[in-house]
C-alpha cells in the first residue's frame, strides 16, 4: 500500500513579538497509507492544526517535507490542492457564506475547485441528499443549525473528488445524533469509496470507533503512532481480565478462593456486585492463560462473560501524554 | 441503487472533466462574480442604500453648481457648468474608490468570517480570485457610473455621450480602472500580512480624490506648486482629466490635448505586473509567518 501522505522532519516555529519564539512542530514525521483512517490526539495547542495546515499548503513548514499523493507542498501545492478535501475545525460552521444559500455556497466553491458545472450539479445534489440537506438546499446559510454547516463543510470537502480529506474536529459542538450521523458518513466515505482520512479530535469514542491508526501529538512532537489497542497495550503496566459471574447459589468467598488457586492469577484488584453478579478485575500474568484457565476451572459456575481488559483510550491517552507508560 | 453507490456515481461521472484550462479560469473568475453578486443582492438595505447614495451624491453637487459660475470654469480651461463638472468627477470617482479598496476589504471580510482559507485550499489561484474580485468590483462600479450619469441627465446637467465618444469613454473606464486596480491589488497584498490597513486606506482615497480633483479643477493647484506638480503624479488625475475631455469638452481621446493624459495614466501600466508580483510576494511571506488567517 503506498502512502498518501509521507511528513518528514517538519519543523515550525512562530516568532512572537522581538525576542519569544514558540516550537509549533518539532522534527515531525509520520505517514498515511492510502484508504487509511488516520487520527491525530493531541491536546489544545500541541500542534495539530499547524500540522494540517502545513499539509493543506495553508503554511510553509521552516524545514522538513511534505509529499501528498507523491506532491510536494514546496513545488506542486496546486496539486497537493486538488488531492485534498480540507475542513477546518473549530469553526462551529462558520467558514461559510450566511448570506448565501448552502446550495450556492456549494456551486461556489465546486467552481472554485474547477469543477465543470454540470458535474458539480450532479454532485451537490447527490451530497445534499446523502445527509438530508435536500430540502434545505435553497435556504440561506444563516437559518442553519450547526449540524447542517457541518454536513455542508464535509460536502464542501467532497465536490472536486479528492482521494484525501483533511478534517480538523468535524464533530465538534455538535449533537449526538448529527455527530453519528457524521461519523456514518466518513466511515462510508473511508471503507467503500477508500478515502484517505486524516482527522483531529478530542473525541476518544469516535477515535477508536472510526480511526486505523492514531498519532500523538504533544508540545509540537509526535509521541506516540499506532492502532487504538497498541495505544492501549502500551500503558498497560499490569495485565488485566475482567470476568463477570452470576453466585448461583454459591458464596463469594468460594469464588475468591477459586481464582486465587490458578497459576496465572496474581490478584484480584477489584470486584464489585451488580444485582447478583460479581464483576472481578483480576490482574494476571498472561491473559492468554489465564482466560482458558478461569473457562475450564469455572465451569460450574454461571460466566456472564470473561474478557481481557485494556485501559481505555481516554486513560492511554492521558498517560502517554504525561510520559507515563512502558517503552 | 444504494445510496453508497449513488456516491460512488457521483465522482465517477466527474472524472477527467477536470483541467487546468483557459475556459475553466475564466469560469472561475465569474464564479467569484456570481458569489458577490449574490451576496450583496442578499442584502437588501445595502442595494437600496446605494441608490439614494447615488441620487443625494448628485442632488448635492447639483445645488453647489448653482454657487459656482461657469466662467470662472471656462477660464480655467472647461467650458461647461460646475453640476457636469463634478457630475463626471464624482461618477468615476466611485470607480477608483471601489477599485482600491474592495479587494483588501474583501480579503480582510473574508479572513474575518473564516472563508479565505477555505478559498486558498482550492485549486484557484489567489491571483484568479483577486481578479475576480476586481471584476465584481468593476461591474457594480458600473452601475453605480451608469446609475449617476444617468440621473445627472434626467435633471439636465449636460454632458457629452454619442455613439462616437461612447467607446472612447469604455476604454478609458477600462484602462483607469486596470491601472487602479493594480494599486487595489497593492493595498491587498499589504493587508495579507499588515491586516487593518483601514486607515490607510481612507487617507490614501481621501488624498487621491483631493489631489485628482473630483470637485474641483486641479489648475486651481497652480497657485500652490507642489500640489500641482503632485496631483500630476497621481494616476486617477489623469484619468479624470481624460474623461472631462471626452464627456465634457467632446474632445477625441487621440487629440493632443486628451492623448497626454492617456500618455501619463499608461506610464503606471507597469504597476499591473508589479502588483501580482507583491501580492504573490505577502502571500508567500503570510505563509510562512501563519498570518494568513489572523485578523
Amino acid at each position: 500500500m503506498d502512502n498518501a501522505i509521507i511528513v518528514r522532519d517538519i519543523t515550525k516555529v512562530f516568532r512572537i513579538g522581538h525576542n519569544r519564539q514558540i516550537v509549533a512542530l518539532d522534527n515531525v514525521s509520520f505517514e498515511v497509507k492510502e484508504g487509511e483512517f488516520f487520527g491525530l490526539l493531541g491536546p489544545n495547542g500541541a500542534g495539530k492544526t499547524t500540522l494540517t495546515k502545513i499539509i493543506s499548503t495553508l503554511l510553509i513548514p521552516d524545514s522538513g517535507e511534505v509529499l501528498v499523493n507523491g506532491y510536494s507542498i514546496y513545488k506542486e501545492p496546486m496539486k497537493v490542492r486538488q488531492s485534498i478535501g480540507w475542513m477546518q475545525g473549530e469553526t462551529g460552521g462558520r467558514a461559510l457564506y450566511w448570506r448565501l444559500s448552502g446550495y450556492d455556497n456549494l456551486k461556489y466553491f465546486a467552481t472554485l475547485q474547477g469543477v465543470n458545472s454540470k458535474v458539480a450539479e450532479i454532485r451537490i445534489k447527490t451530497f445534499l441528499k446523502f445527509l438530508d440537506l435536500d430540502k434545505d438546499a435553497y435556504r440561506l446559510v444563516k437559518d442553519y443549525s450547526t449540524g447542517m454547516k457541518i454536513k455542508l463543510l464535509l460536502i464542501r470537502a467532497l465536490l472536486h473528488n479528492p482521494s484525501i480529506l483533511i478534517l480538523d474536529e468535524p464533530t465538534v459542538g455538535l449533537d449526538v445524533a448529527s455527530a453519528i450521523k457524521i461519523r456514518e458518513f466518513l466511515r462510508e466515505l473511508n471503507e467503500e469509496l477508500n478515502k484517505t482520512i486524516l482527522f483531529t479530535s478530542h473525541n476518544m469514542t469516535e477515535v477508536e470507533q472510526l480511526c486505523d491508526r492514531i498519532a500523538i501529538i504533544n508540545k509540537g512532537k509526535i509521541i506516540f503512532v499506532g492502532s487504538a489497542r497498541q495505544m492501549k497495550e502500551k500503558v498497560e503496566k499490569v495485565k488485566v481480565v475482567s470476568l463477570k459471574v452470576r453466585m448461583n447459589g454459591k458464596t463469594e468467598n468460594e469464588l475468591v478462593s477459586s481464582l486465587m488457586k490458578m497459576n496465572s492469577v496474581e490478584k484480584i484488584l477489584s470486584k464489585r456486585n451488580d444485582e447478583g453478579i460479581y464483576e472481578f478485575r483480576i490482574a494476571v500474568r498472561d491473559p492468554y492463560e489465564t482466560i482458558p484457565e478461569l473457562v475450564t476451572k469455572l465451569k460450574d459456575w454461571k460466566i456472564e462473560a470473561i474478557e481481557r481488559s485494556l485501559p481505555t483510550l481516554e486513560e492511554a491517552f492521558i498517560r502517554i501524554l504525561g510520559g507515563d507508560y512502558i517503552e | 441503487m444504494s445510496n453508497t453507490e449513488n456516491l460512488l456515481d457521483a465522482f465517477r461521472y466527474g472524472r477527467g472533466l477536470e483541467k487546468q484550462s483557459l475556459k475553466l479560469k475564466i469560469h472561475r473568475v465569474f464564479g467569484v462574480v456570481w458569489a458577490q453578486m449574490k451576496i450583496l443582492l442578499n442584502y437588501k438595505m445595502q442595494f437600496f442604500l446605494e441608490v439614494i447614495d447615488i441620487i443625494l451624491n448628485v442632488l448635492i453637487y447639483y445645488f453647489i453648481g448653482f454657487l459656482v459660475s461657469g466662467d470662472e470654469l471656462a477660464k480655467l480651461g472647461y467650458r461647461t457648468s460646475y453640476q457636469a463638472f463634478a457630475l463626471v468627477g464624482i461618477a468615476l470617482s466611485r470607480y477608483i474608490w471601489t477599485s482600491i479598496s474592495r479587494i483588501s476589504r474583501r480579503m480582510q471580510r473574508e479572513i474575518s468570517i473564516g472563508t479565505f482559507e477555505s478559498i486558498l485550499v482550492t485549486n484557484t489561484s489567489i491571483d484568479l480570485w483577486i481578479i475576480g474580485q476586481a471584476l465584481f468590483g468593476f461591474l457594480w462600479s458600473s452601475l453605480w457610473f451608469v446609475g449617476t450619469l444617468v440621473s445627472g441627465i434626467l435633471i439636465g446637467i449636460p454632458i457629452i455621450i454619442t455613439v462616437y465618444n461612447l467607446p472612447q469613454i469604455i476604454f478609458i473606464v477600462l484602462f483607469s480602472v486596470l491601472v487602479h486596480a493594480s494599486i487595489g491589488i497593492l493595498f491587498a497584498a499589504i493587508a495579507i500580512l499588515y491586516k487593518q490597513i483601514e486607515t490607510v486606506l481612507f487617507v490614501f482615497s481621501t488624498t487621491i480624490e483631493f489631489l485628482g480633483g473630483v470637485v474641483y479643477p486641479i489648475a486651481i493647484l497652480r497657485k500652490y506648486q507642489p500640489l500641482y506638480y503632485l496631483s500630476l503624479m497621481i494616476p486617477f488625475t489623469h484619468s479624470l482629466e481624460l474623461m472631462r475631455k471626452v464627456m465634457i469638452s467632446g474632445i477625441n481621446i487621440w487629440d493632443p490635448a486628451a492623448s497626454i493624459n492617456l500618455i501619463a495614466l499608461s506610464l503606471f501600466l507597469p504597476l499591473v505586473w508589479l502588483s501580482f508580483k507583491v501580492l504573490n510576494y505577502y502571500y508567500e511571506e503570510a505563509r510562512k509567518l501563519g498570518e494568513i488567517s489572523s485578523y
